[in-house]
């Protein structure tokens, strides 16, 4: 497994911790009889700093400890962290198929309001849909580094 | 309509290179070495500009590093 693929799975089980930390959040506050949605932006304010916070310091925890492992551990200097044009071209993948779920995230969250749903249901499918196109675009780039291209 | 295939010769050519193993190609072509491996494979095909400069670290034209097989395009 190459530099990027530990990068990108480390970065991928950490949006799935935030994203379940999310549910289950969503989940205690669906079973109040009224939802307050002063606690839902609030939660959702928490969700995006610790989206950011976590994915930076899993990046730099991720270099240390490779580093560390390889010359300690392993007696030799790790692989190449540079990125090169098939990284871009599978970032970019990612990159696509991100946009593809978002878009139609976008779609299903703008069609709860054909259908009378409240703007706090808008706003909530919206931030899932954010989250989870974060999380195929990783698992894509995931897909596409384990099939070569 | 098949798939058209660009087809390499990296392998071979590492081998009557001193056996340069994929590392020293990698690092010599500014690549990763999965680059290097999913080309060796035939699962990546690589920019006109690092096909060239491939086949200048092998010292050889560029169509004995790499051939195009267009298939059955025709």
């Amino acid at each position: 497994m190459s530099y990027q693929e530990k990068n990108i799975t480390v970065s991928m089980i950490s949006t799935l911790l935030i994203f379940a930390y999310y549910l289950a959040r969503m989940f205690q506050l669906l079973q109040q009889d009224s939802i307050d949605p002063a606690e839902v932006y609030s939660l959702w304010g928490i969700i995006v700093v610790l989206g950011i916070v976590v994915n930076i310091a899993s990046t730099i925890i991720t270099y240390i400890v490779l580093e560390i492992f390889h010359i300690v551990i392993k007696g030799d200097p790790p692989d190449s962290q540079v990125t090169d044009e098939r990284d871009e071209l599978i970032d970019l993948k990612g990159t696509r198929n991100t946009a593809y779920v978002m878009g139609a995230g976008m779609l299903i969250s703008m069609a709860s309001q054909i259908v009378d749903m409240p703007p706090l249901t808008m706003f909530n499918l919206l931030f899932f849909f954010a989250i989870l196109s974060a999380i195929v675009g990783d698992f894509s780039q995931l897909y596409f580094y384990r099939r070569g291209f | 309509m098949g798939k058209p295939i660009i087809n390499n010769n990296i392998r071979t050519l590492r081998f009557h290179h001193d056996e340069m193993t994929q590392q020293q190609l990698a690092e010599k072509a500014g690549v990763t070495r999965q680059t290097i491996i999913a080309m060796e494979k035939g699962k990546y095909s690589p920019s006109l500009e690092l096909a060239f400069r491939i086949a200048h670290i092998f010292k050889t034209p560029l169509e004995e590093v790499f051939t195009y097989d267009p298939g059955d395009a025709s």
